[in-house]
């Protein structure tokens, strides 16, 4: 049998209204918005989240800048304490002035060779006054 | 409406959803027949048709006008069919000859069929060819296409599609003298 002499004939249906139907279900489907994802960004849950997180961060940088190695220098901090309260302080220690005196290392110190206090040295009134009484020193000296 | 016409409402944000609309009208029937003789079955046709216009609507813009807008899709409907026959083969790990038993069996079974004995015998053997081949015939034989035209959806030259159909119409005569 050749092939022109079969009837040509499309022996396929659709179910009934399938193409009035097709068009509003394609359209649906373009319409529908893409799902970005599943994961849901829930702000409050971030919100509550940013806190604890900076605090990490601050202390991740906090520690990452800090050299515990290294010790601070005592006279560093020190300076940063007025002298009143420097003296509080040890009158609170209950500290005599020459159990003081004993813990300072007056190598460095002008004085301690020429028996005289380098001319630059620059004390409050007040400290004065003390070391000129605990020393018995005259103003002529300084 | 012309092609052109249609072109200018989806391009036109405005127009975008009413053009496309009168696209998927002009066309849903002459894509689904296309996919149908190739799947077979009515409800992997449906799909497939579905997916094929998601694909239009999406890449519409990139259009190129230097085409035919009609050979455009035909293209995009023959690409998803024998994809997805790619796919049945490579899924069940069959040789293709099994995939055209399924598909030889959905044609004994199938309930949305309308033809006489010797049209069922015409499809049956048509499945028997390979794919490629199967699809040139359908388009040159039941859609009426140009040689031309069939070229420039399969990309392909004039000279083999008339070779392919060629041996089609042969095998496919031999095959319907043998049962």
């Amino acid at each position: 049998m050749k092939l022109e002499e079969i009837k040509k004939k499309n022996i396929y249906t659709v179910p009934d209204k399938y193409f009035d139907q097709l068009p509003t279900r394609i359209q649906s489907r373009v319409n529908e918005k893409t799902p970005v994802s599943t994961l849901h960004w829930n702000w409050g849950w971030l919100y509550k989240l940013a806190i604890p997180a900076a605090a990490v961060l601050f202390l991740i940088f906090y520690f990452g800048k800090t050299d515990f190695n290294t010790p601070q220098n005592a006279e560093a901090i020190l300076d940063q304490v007025s002298t009143d309260d420097v003296i509080a302080y040890l009158s609170e220690m209950d500290l005599s002035t020459s159990e003081i005196i004993e813990t300072i290392d007056f190598s460095n110190f002008e004085f301690y060779e020429t028996g005289m206090l380098p001319q630059d040295i620059e004390l409050e009134e007040n400290v004065m006054d003390i070391l000129t009484d605990e020393y018995g020193m005259s103003d002529d000296i300084l | 409406m012309e092609d052109k016409d249609l072109l200018l409402k989806l391009r036109d944000p405005e127009t975008r959803n009413y053009g496309f609309n009168l696209l998927v009208r002009k066309y849903q029937q002459k894509m689904y027949w296309h996919i149908r003789k190739m799947v077979i079955d009515h409800d992997d046709t449906d799909d497939l048709v579905q997916e094929c216009f998601v694909k239009v609507w999406k890449n519409i813009d990139s259009f190129r006008e230097d085409a035919q807008l009609y050979t455009w899709i035909y293209r995009i409907a023959t690409n998803e069919s024998l994809n997805f026959l790619r796919k049945k083969k490579n899924k069940f790990f069959l040789p293709i000859h099994d995939v055209a038993s399924e598909l030889t069996r959905k044609l004994d079974t199938g309930n949305n069929l309308d033809g006489d004995a010797i049209q069922l015998k015409l499809q049956k053997a048509l499945l028997k060819l390979p794919d490629k081949q199967r699809l040139v015939f359908n388009m040159k034989y039941f859609d009426e296409l140009k040689y031309e035209e069939i070229a420039e959806i399969t990309k392909t030259t004039v000279g083999s599609l008339k070779a392919s159909y060629h041996h089609a119409v042969k095998k496919i005569e031999e095959f319907i003298k043998e049962d």
